[in-house]
């Protein structure tokens, strides 16, 4: 019995060793995104987004043909460069400033999930991140984001023409838009500003 | 699952140290005066302006994949640049095949 209380007053201690020393850090450091998360940090996150991922989805099979990754090169284009940029880097200004910052789709971390996992984190999302859940339970939906799952695994291979062609897909602003379009007729030969 | 939200939240949040700088770009029309391994000149309404070229510069001729060597002298160019180790870096250039005759 003795034993018994002097594990769970070490437990406690521990937990509250634990609390007590994330909270200084939280308190020192405030509650910012702009620092680098640290590589423990990173790993314990990615575990537990793969233990937060049910068994059921691990084990799905992606069942699309990959000729449907250009089918979701475009849906990338339009719904998820913005943070992931059209080559799956996360190089652009929302992606390297996210806490945690938005993951390279091209490397081992990303491509060595299932299908089923990538499936399952664009359809639901990862809680504090900022990653949405994209999927509305529909068909159509679940038919998008198998597309999604093949345009991920084509990304390693994604050539430059793919990538030049989803610049063009991009969410623009009217701003964008006209800045475009100036910049082709300049190309073109043209000096005058649209209005 | 509320005990693992907090978990959660208690590892993304914890060592939240350092500060960085907010991103701007830099975007220039005109004609190629000099360019070479590592620097672009280009000339502008607002005069000559210089690009630092890195390896991850993008080059585009007539909106497909081109390399720093297709770009010539004369060429109207537009380039894409962002402040990098105190200078403009040019991530990317757009640029016509030829010197393109001015429309009247």
């Amino acid at each position: 019995m003795k034993k018994l209380f002097v594990a769970l007053g070490l437990f406690v201690l521990a937990l509250a060793c634990i609390v007590a020393g994330g909270l200084m850090l939280l308190l020192r450091g405030g509650v910012g995104a702009k620092a680098e998360p640290t590589h423990l940090e990173a790993a314990i996150a990615r575990q537990l987004l793969r233990m937060g991922i049910p068994d059921s989805y691990k084990q799905l099979k992606n069942p699309v043909a990959p000729q449907a990754a250009a089918s979701g090169r475009a849906h990338f284009a339009d719904h998820c460069a913005v943070c992931h940029a059209n080559d799956g880097s996360g190089q652009t200004e929302m992606g390297r400033n996210l806490y945690p910052r938005s993951p390279d789709l091209r490397g081992t971390e990303t491509q060595q999930l299932s299908d089923g996992e990538l499936f399952y984190i664009i359809e639901n999302g990862v809680r504090l991140t900022g990653m949405p859940g994209w999927g509305d339970g529909s068909e159509q939906s679940r038919q998008e984001t198998w597309h999604l799952v093949a345009f991920i695994r084509h990304l390693p291979q994604l050539t430059r023409e793919e990538k030049l062609e989803m610049e063009r897909m991009n969410p623009k602003s009217m701003q964008e838009w006209r800045e475009m379009r100036e910049d082709e007729d300049f190309l073109k030969g043209s000096d005058k500003p649209h209005h | 699952m509320k005990l693992g939200s907090m978990l959660l939240a208690f590892v993304l949040f914890t060592f939240p140290f350092g500060a960085g700088a907010h991103e701007g770009g830099h975007d220039a029309r005109g004609v190629v005066t000099s360019v070479g391994a590592d620097e672009l000149t280009i000339r502008t309404k607002q005069g000559e302006e210089k690009f630092a070229l890195g390896k991850e510069t993008e080059f585009v001729k007539d909106g497909a994949p081109a390399t720093a060597q297709d770009l010539n002298v004369g060429s109207r160019a537009v380039v894409h640049a962002k402040r990098k180790n105190g200078r403009m870096e040019a991530f990317k250039v757009q640029f016509a095949s030829a010197a393109a005759p001015k429309k009247k």
